[in-house]
Order: C-alpha cells, then structure tokens, then sequence
C-alpha cells in the first residue's frame, strides 16, 4: 500500500522557504548588505546602487512564485543583482553624455587608528585603491566572478550558481581576472 | 627546483585552479612563492575589509526605504529619464521634418523679393508718392471738365 503522504526527512535546503521570501521586510533586512555590497562593488556608484539594490529586492518580491528553492535566497537574489547590473553597465554604454561619480577606495573608510603610522596608512591605501582600480577595468564576468570569490566570499559552485556558469567556467574568469590584476599591480609598482 | 612556478602561473596557483602537484609541492617548499601568494592575498584581504567597512558604514549613514516598496512612486521614480529621451528623440524627429517646410518658405520669401533691390525705403516712398501724384494729376480735373465747359461758353456772352 503507497502512503498517501510523505512522513519523509526532507532536507531544509531543498525546501522552499516560503516564509523567508513572503516576508519583504525581513528579506531586506537580511541580504540588503551583501546585496548592496556586491551591486556597489560592481558599478562603484553609491546611489546608483542603493536603486539598484532596491530594484533587486521589489523584482524578487514581484516573481517570488517564480523561486523553486533550488538554490539558496541568497544565490537567487545575487542572480537578480547580477542581471540589474549587467543590464545597468549595457544601458550606461549609451548614455555617455552622463558621468557617475565613482568612489575611490580611499573615500570608502577612514581607517581606524589602530598603531599604524601614517606612511604605512598610505602605503596600504595605495595598494587597495590599485587592486580596486584594476577590478573596476576588469570586464563585467571578470569583475562579478572576482567580486563574488574575494569580496564576498563565496564558494565556486555558488559562485557558478549565482551566474549561470559552470564551475570550470568560473574558474577560468578568475584566474583570468587575478592575471590581470597582478598585471596592474606590476605595472604601477 | 629551479623554476619557480609562480613566474608563469601565479594566477592558477593563487585561485588554486589546475595546479599540478608538483607546483603545490613547490609552494609549499619555497619561502619566495609562498611569501609572493601571501602578500597576494593580504591585499585582497584588505580590500575585501575595506569594501565591507566601507559599505557598512554607508549603509549605517543611509536608512533603508527598501522595506516598503511603493509601486506607483517607483515608476514615477524611473520615467523622467525615460520621458526626457522620447521628449528628445520626438524632437529631433519633428524637426528633421519640418526641415523641408521651413527650407521652402524661405525659398518663396526670396522669390517674392522686388526686382530693384538697391531701393531703400525713404526712395519706395518717393517713389510712390511720385505715381500717386501722377495718377491724381490725371484723375482730378476729369470730373471738373464739364464746369469748365460751362464756364468756357458763360464767358464769350460777357
């Protein structure tokens, strides 16, 4: 005789957490850091950011239906980020008359004064401001694969979830993109 | 031992992606390779730490809006942009269409120029008044004729 319904574990991860994705606010509240970091990290532009990442969130309340919980919330709402800034830097290319202000890493912190001495501030600041100059020449999968592993330290089949790409496509972009910064990093020393 | 891997394959080794054994084994052994990935990865350790903090400290500084998305104030948000690029692209359209109205008055305007361009207005004026002269010269003594004759055949009797 079949059982008319399941008493089976079912894992959590594969089950879909409605309540998290129903509940706009606590959804904010929980991913609008990370999301709002990787948007900022890819376009370098604060407002334009904050937009975006409000975009992300009301696009995925829009089509919450439309999640399987296949992946985690979070991989989802990175895969929306994803598209909005793609399709935000391809919108951009047209409109070169308009020019973002972008952030320097330097104006992205104060450092604490935590007993470095100001050359080593300096020294310091210059090496970041270098490696978040050469992300930002990087091309748009470059950028997105080294801000997702670096920044915000996601595993490759994460990484390869969020983007649509295998892993060893991933993989590729990256190493790609650490050559090419490594390539800045020897040309401005 | 010679070679060092890291010469030609650094970003390979640092993302640890197709890395040979023997190329591990070597950057684990040599004190340059390792010393290199590690100075490496201190940097992008301290941008990761610095995008954080950075972003973080932003966030603090601005309350979100985002728990309360408000569709109708969000498309009103989005469509000035979009309202300006029609506004201008219809203009430039009707302009480039009106091109051939305008180009054709003109032309008819300098065609219905007067011959003698060199007349300034002070002789058209002249002018005119000389034709109006003329004209009433020649006109007004016309009704008058018959008087005349009158007069004419009144006066031999006198």
């Amino acid at each position: 005789m079949k059982p008319t319904a399941t008493t089976e574990f079912i894992p959590t991860g594969k089950v879909k957490p409605i309540s998290e994705i129903e509940n706009i606010e606590s959804l904010v509240e929980r991913y609008r850091t990370r999301v709002f970091r990787f948007i900022f990290a890819s376009i370098r532009d604060l407002d334009t950011a904050e937009t975006l990442t409000q975009d992300c969130f009301w696009k995925a309340h829009q089509h919450r239906s439309s999640f399987r919980g296949d992946c985690s919330v979070h991989t989802w709402l990175l895969r929306i980020a994803i598209n909005l800034v793609r399709d935000h830097v391809r919108t951009k290319r047209f409109q070169f008359w308009k020019k973002a202000e972008l952030v320097p890493s330097h104006e992205l912190v104060n450092w604490p004064d935590c007993g470095i001495s100001p050359e080593e501030q300096s020294d310091i600041s210059d090496q970041v401001n270098t490696i978040w100059k050469a992300s930002g020449s990087l091309s748009e999968r470059q950028r997105t694969v080294f801000i997702l592993r670096y920044i915000e330290d996601l595993e490759i089949h994460e990484i390869a979830e969020s983007t649509g790409l295998s892993e060893s496509s991933v993989n590729v972009h990256l190493v790609r993109a650490v050559r090419n910064i490594r390539r800045r990093l020897g040309a401005t020393k | 031992m010679s070679r060092h891997p890291l010469e030609e394959h650094f970003a390979e080794c640092f993302v640890n992606s197709s890395v040979t054994p023997e190329q591990l084994h070597h950057i684990r052994q040599c004190l340059k390779c390792r010393e290199e990935l590690q100075q490496f990865e201190g940097m992008i350790a301290l941008l990761r730490d610095t995008v954080r903090t950075g972003v973080d400290e932003r966030l603090c500084e601005r309350p979100s809006q985002l728990g309360r998305p408000a569709p109708a104030v969000r498309r009103l948000e989005h469509t000035p942009g979009l309202v300006w690029k029609w506004a201008l692209a219809a203009a430039v359209v009707v302009s480039i269409g009106m091109l051939p109205l305008v180009f054709q008055s003109w032309q008819g305007r300098q065609g219905r120029r007067p011959a003698s361009p060199g007349l300034n207005s002070d002789q058209d004026a002249a002018a005119l008044m000389e034709s109006i002269n003329i004209h009433v010269s020649r006109d007004l003594p016309a009704p008058m004729e018959p008087l005349m004759l009158v007069v004419r055949q009144v006066q031999p009797k006198q």
